[in-house]
């Protein structure tokens, strides 16, 4: 892990929510972002994911629901 | 019975004729209400309830996932179910969350977007909701016009071609920018827009006067610059906001607010913020003041 990572510690799991640590800041996050395996006292890294199947996804659809729309005024 | 001959002259003057009707046909009768808008208090968020007297009505933002069901029980409780068209000005989850719930339950006959890139999981999302049951998908560009009835008409005045890339602060300077006008009248719904956006239309001239504001991004202050704000000269001026939320409207925006000399609301003090358009008045009453005021 490089001094450039962001980590968050996970201080409490309460319920549905668990409670973070960015430095010495309290965030809460719904449970369920959790990946499996991490308990109180773990760390979790942040990282870029450039290679998202997500915004792959969003564009081929986004694409073909709007094929048909000519672009021109709109009377509704 | 004597032929009518059809001159020049006739024929411009039969020309006129249905020129002046065309005129009257556009425009809403005078003292008529031609359409209302409700300013939905969502918290933090924005959701708006367009509706005119032609029985048109879309709306533009659904507010927080959690927000839905609020919006939801308006549009039934104004029996608009279903929408015409449902615009979203940009993905930010204040303004994207409440849709997909909202289409699948009052519906919607069209959807327009930007598609200004946001790869969020709730815009993915909707997509599915969209395809699922048919709805089209229809492009927002500067310049197109969104017809509600006679002289009820939204014209479309950003985001801007292209699009601004200006990294992290990208996806409110492409908010949809749109302007409602109702024959004399007017509000312009200036979505998320930042500094960068408003100076691209007054570029372009894209800030014409409007008689109502709905304020960008919720007031903070990296929006409605002095320069903007005196192009627009609002008498009336609406921010979404939530009722405890400390830099919505941030100070500095507050007071180039008031330097306007416009009316101020916010729905997290007053409630949804109802407004109703003539040809040439507006009057407004919120959930906390329902005695209706009218625009001097």
């Amino acid at each position: 892990m490089s001094d450039s990572d962001v980590s968050l510690f996970i201080d409490a799991i309460e319920d549905d929510e668990v409670v973070v640590l960015l430095g010495e800041k309290r965030h809460r996050l719904p449970r369920a972002l959790l990946p499996a395996g991490a308990k109180e006292g773990t760390w979790l890294r942040l990282a870029i994911d450039s290679s998202s199947r997500v915004g792959a996804a969003i564009e081929a659809k986004r694409a073909r629901l709007v094929g048909s729309d000519d672009g021109g005024n709109i009377k509704l | 019975m004597a032929n009518l001959e059809v001159t020049p002259l006739v024929r411009a003057l039969l020309a006129a004729v249905l020129c002046l009707a065309c005129l009257r046909e556009s425009r809403p009768t005078p003292g008529r209400l031609a359409a209302q808008v409700d300013v939905i208090a969502v918290g933090h968020g924005d959701s708006i309830l367009i509706a005119s007297a032609a029985g048109k009505r879309m709306l533009i933002d659904g507010g927080e996932a959690e927000a839905g069901p609020v919006v939801l029980a308006l549009l039934q409780q104004r029996g608009v179910c279903p929408l015409n068209l449902i615009l979203l000005t940009h993905r930010h989850s204040d303004h994207l969350g409440g849709l997909a719930s909202i289409v699948e339950s009052c519906g919607t006959k069209a959807f327009m977007d930007s598609g200004y890139r946001h790869d969020t999981p709730i815009y993915l999302h909707l997509l599915h909701v969209l395809e699922r049951l048919h709805v089209p998908l229809l492009q927002a560009t500067s310049g197109r016009t969104i017809e509600l009835g006679p002289g009820v008409v939204l014209t479309l005045l950003g985001p801007p071609q292209p699009f601004l890339e200006l990294g992290e602060a990208g996806v409110n300077a492409n908010s949809v920018v749109a302007r409602l006008a109702v024959g004399e009248v007017s509000m312009l719904l200036s979505g998320d827009s930042n500094f960068a956006e408003e100076e691209w239309l007054l570029a372009h001239g894209l800030v014409p006067r409007s008689t109502v504001l709905k304020v960008g991004h919720h007031g903070s202050r990296t929006s409605s610059s002095a320069a903007f704000l005196r192009a627009v000269a609002p008498r009336l001026a609406v921010i979404s906001n939530r009722a405890d939320a400390p830099k919505h409207p941030h100070p500095e925006t507050s007071s180039r607010l008031q330097e306007t000399g416009a009316q101020i609301l916010e729905t997290g003090r007053e409630g949804t913020i109802h407004l109703d358009f003539d040809e040439n008045s507006v009057a407004f009453h919120t959930v906390n003041h329902p005695k209706t005021v009218r625009l001097p």
